[in-house]
């Protein structure tokens, strides 16, 4: 004897729902229930009872569990752009990739400072020859 | 399937009748408007089972009472097609009352199983009526309570067709 048993995933755990004797409507069934948003996770469990042995096997067959974390998290990624876009030019609303930018601008400036080093290590550098040089004329 | 048919008569097919995308399955149909009105609860109530909210299926449902009749609960109201398959009167008796070679028998054989378990049961098989016509049927039984908790009563559907041997 078969039994096509349909639960439904509530608060945590798989609760019976209802009861079928033939698989087609029971699987009919559980796909309407899976189409549901409101519905967490279906499954479909195949019983057979043997009635000689009196022992009872059962499978699962179907199952369809909604990923409640996933849409979380694309709830809270959808929030984080929503946050963004309305702030474009304040603080907050500073895209990644402008701060990254900004940083390479910085970055930018430092030659500048090492022409300017080098410029002041050539000017000691000459006045010390220029010295050395006045020295030795004397010397002779 | 036009033949025996007289000129000008077209055969409409059942499911013609029932809007483009609905569940043909009676069972299913019924299930689901079970399902609408009992909401988060675990039963809904006979008050809300209005026959006019489900003209699709109310002529083949029925409603079992089972406050006072827990060992053999008795009809208490019936759609048309129901009634038509009882040459007897039907509201007033208990299931027991009706044999499995009718369809209202094998529409309630599973009466005790769905008090037990509580939950919605679908059955399907076939039967030979009394004068040896195979008849494949498909029948739903549907837990109702007037308080939530305690099941009062039963509401269920069933539909068929004759099989002509050759």
């Amino acid at each position: 004897m078969r039994s096509y048993e349909i639960q439904l995933f509530k608060g945590g755990k798989w609760e019976f729902d209802s009861y079928f004797d033939d698989r087609d409507t029971a699987m009919s069934d559980a796909e309407q229930l899976a189409a549901d948003i409101r519905i967490q996770g279906v499954r479909v469990l195949k019983e057979h009872y043997d009635q000689d042995s009196n022992i009872a096997t059962c499978d699962v067959i179907y199952t369809r569990r909604r990923n409640t974390r996933a849409l979380d998290q694309g709830r809270k990624t959808t929030q984080k752009i929503a946050r963004s876009n309305p702030q474009p030019t304040g603080a907050q609303g500073v895209p990644r990739r402008s701060a990254r930018h900004k940083q390479v601008q910085k970055k930018s400036g430092s030659p500048v400072k090492t022409l300017v080093v080098f410029a002041l290590v050539l000017l000691i550098g000459g006045v010390a020859t220029l010295l050395g040089l006045g020295g030795l004329l004397s010397f002779s | 399937m036009t033949e025996n048919m007289p000129d000008g008569v077209a055969r409409e097919k059942v499911e013609d009748e029932l809007p483009q995308g609905m569940e043909r399955r009676l069972v299913l149909r019924l299930l689901t408007h079970w399902r609408a009105i009992c909401g988060d609860r675990d039963y809904p109530s006979f008050s809300e089972v209005v026959p006019e909210n489900m003209p699709d299926m109310w002529h083949n449902c029925f409603v079992l009472e089972v406050i006072g009749h827990e060992e053999d609960p008795v009809f208490r109201a019936a759609g048309g097609e129901i009634m038509s398959h009882s040459a007897d009167s039907l509201i007033g008796t208990p299931v027991s009352f009706w044999t499995p070679d009718t369809l209202i028998g094998v529409a309630v054989s599973h009466t005790r199983d769905v008090l037990r378990k509580g939950v919605p049961m679908s059955h399907g098989d076939e039967f030979m009526k009394i004068d040896g016509t195979r008849v494949l049927y498909r029948s739903i039984l549907l837990p109702m309570s007037d308080d939530g908790e305690t099941i009062s009563g039963l509401l269920g559907a069933v539909n068929c067709r004759e099989v002509m041997e050759d």
